[in-house]
């Protein structure tokens, strides 16, 4: 155990100094922790842990899920993303609770294409066509509910949104094949969460050996984001379908806001679409960006189009359990495996009303402007073939929400 | 398999409250130790300064050695507290609760609280070793029927740590008589 607690402290950067600080003992006894000449007790464990942000499991058992996942971020920025963290290490912790107790969930065919970075736009695209077919998020009233609940019911991937600070992170993802689950901040508008829930799933799907990872946005920094971006791109936004609609509602703001409101996109998803679709250059995505949502919206003649519009504008504001996880708590409840507080804690409950549920007969409960730019010149600039010598990752390097 | 319990803190604070731990005295300090685990005597001592009942828990020696956490156990027992909790964080709330009740399971002890949703669990764990599950009620229920308390004193007790803040599970609620402790 010494050894591991000094692996992890230094991988977190403390000091054993800090650490000797934050359990009230001397330097000296750190160093016989970590040397194994003295011993922890329970409370000094959840110390080390807290201190370390780590759960644990990943002292106890380094080899576990809660062993691979990395250490919280403890400074600057990265902080804001700490109860995201947490979030997603107590989830797996209860994983591990219910796997342990012999609780899993059913076997899924996860044979879904091998992902190869070193060519992540093909890798993408494959993986995008792959998931088309076996998810089939088409047409629905909610597209974001339709590709959560396949993602959970086809390849076992667990989806949780729930609402974070508004400057935390919009999507994070346990990709650890062992227990995978993203996570949707609520906090955001309901196009722009569909894109955060695709591109949290291209992470998961790709497998790149990050137990863990919180996107604050989803900006194409390195090819890991892009690969993502592409995926979620050609997932939501199939180039097919962009090419049919612009053909039949035309190349103008209705045509814009159709392909909006049936793939229930984003208009800064659309524009990157479009760039990375070659539709437009880097000139013609600035003016687009610089138009803005309101631009488009003051450009539209349909009120009934505006109104659909809007409706993708609004804040989610829901809170969605992970239906596998779910189940399995519910199920560790009957085997006496968990109490009712992590059912309690998925369904914005208290643990007494779903005691009152699940046994009713023992423990009752008494408890927009300036659009100043014209949409129309600006999809008929440019052709698909606009900018055919740009590289594919100057196409997916911005942010697409 | 001889008797043995395992008190959890809010138990032990409802009797110190009202300065009548000596009704747990009567009812257990004749049992076989341990009669509380660590992490109950550490959230008691962590708190004396916040709370009076607190120091008199302390001050009591009839409670014995608390029962540690043996370092093979950790990973198991750490569980048991991730169980306890709402999984929106890492765990911290209701260690005394999960721990005793980890405990309780490996010693076949009845377990004494207060809590409702570890009360609730722990009568599932009952099929797996845990000796039994009580609340305050009962045992003065108990202690009623040892003729240890009339159920004019019991009720007096139960209403006096409701004056002074303690709550019950919600199974009591608005039926606290003295025919409420009828054995």
């Amino acid at each position: 155990m010494g050894s591991r607690i000094r692996e992890l402290r230094e991988a977190a950067d403390i000091s054993g100094e800090q650490l000797a600080v934050e359990l009230g003992v001397d330097g000296t006894a750190v160093s016989k922790i970590e040397h194994g000449k003295r011993s922890v007790k329970a409370s000094e464990l959840a110390t080390i842990a807290r201190t370390l942000g780590v759960s644990p499991l990943a002292i106890l058992e380094p080899d576990s899920l809660l062993g691979r996942l990395p250490v919280a971020a403890r400074s600057g920025s990265d902080m804001l993303d700490e109860a995201v963290h947490n979030r997603l290490q107590a989830l797996a912790e209860l994983h591990s609770v219910l796997a342990d107790a012999g609780i899993t969930d059913p076997e899924f065919d996860c044979a879904w294409p091998e992902v190869d970075l070193s060519r992540w736009l093909a890798s993408a695209q494959e993986l995008a066509e792959w998931c088309a077919q076996r998810l089939q998020p088409a047409d629905t009233i909610d597209r974001f509910e339709a590709l959560a609940e396949a993602m959970e019911s086809k390849l076992g991937i667990d989806v949780l949104v729930e609402p974070a600070d508004s400057d935390s992170a919009m999507g994070a993802a346990i990709t650890d094949p062992e227990f995978p689950i993203v996570f949707v901040n609520s906090r955001q508008i309901r196009a722009r969460a569909m894109f955060t829930l695709a591109h949290e799933l291209g992470h998961v799907l790709s497998r790149d050996g990050v137990a863990l990872r919180i996107d604050r946005d989803l900006a194409g920094t390195d090819e890991r984001e892009r690969f993502a971006n592409a995926f979620a791109a050609e997932l939501l936004m199939p180039k097919s379908v962009i090419e049919d609609m612009l053909r039949d509602k035309g190349r103008n703001a209705e045509g814009l806001a159709a392909i909006m409101v049936r793939l229930q996109v984003s208009f800064e998803s659309l524009v990157y679409r479009l760039h990375n679709l070659r539709y437009i250059d880097a000139h013609g995505r600035d003016q687009f960006k610089s138009l803005g949502f309101g631009g488009l919206l003051a450009d539209l003649t349909d009120d009934a189009l505006r109104g659909e519009l809007l409706k993708l504008r609004t804040e989610m504001d829901t809170t969605r359990p992970p239906q596998l996880l779910l189940n399995r708590l519910l199920r560790g409840y009957f085997e006496g495996v968990v109490s009712a507080r992590p059912i309690a804690g998925l369904l914005n409950a208290t643990p007494e009303e779903v005691i009152a549920i699940l046994k009713p007969d023992q423990e009752a409960a008494s408890v927009p402007d300036s659009g100043r730019v014209q949409v129309e010149p600006l999809i008929q600039f440019n052709a698909p073939t606009a900018s055919p010598n740009l590289a594919p990752e100057e196409l997916f390097a911005g942010s697409p929400v | 398999m001889t008797r043995r319990v395992l008190h959890d803190a809010v138990s032990l604070k409802h009797f110190a409250i009202v300065d009548r731990l000596d009704v747990l005295k009567e009812r257990h300090g004749h049992l076989e130790e341990p009669r509380w685990c660590d992490q109950v005597y550490e959230e008691i001592k962590d708190g004396v300064g916040l709370a009076i009942e607190n120091a008199k828990i302390l001050s009591v020696t009839w409670l014995g050695t608390p029962e540690p956490i043996a370092i093979e156990d950790m990973a198991a027992a750490y569980r048991y507290h991730v169980a306890l909790n709402e999984g929106r964080e890492p765990p911290t709330m209701h260690k005394g609760e999960a721990y005793s009740i980890f405990i309780g399971q490996k010693i076949g002890a009845i377990f004494y609280t207060d809590d409702g949703t570890a009360y609730d669990w722990a009568l599932a764990k009952v099929r797996s070793g845990l000796g039994g599950v009580r609340d305050t009620i009962e045992v003065l229920r108990e202690a009623v029927s040892m003729g240890e308390l009339s159920k004019t004193e019991a009720c007096d007790l139960v209403l006096g740590m409701q004056k002074k803040g303690r709550d019950f599970r919600h199974v009591h609620d608005g039926k606290i008589t003295p025919a409420y402790f009828d054995p």
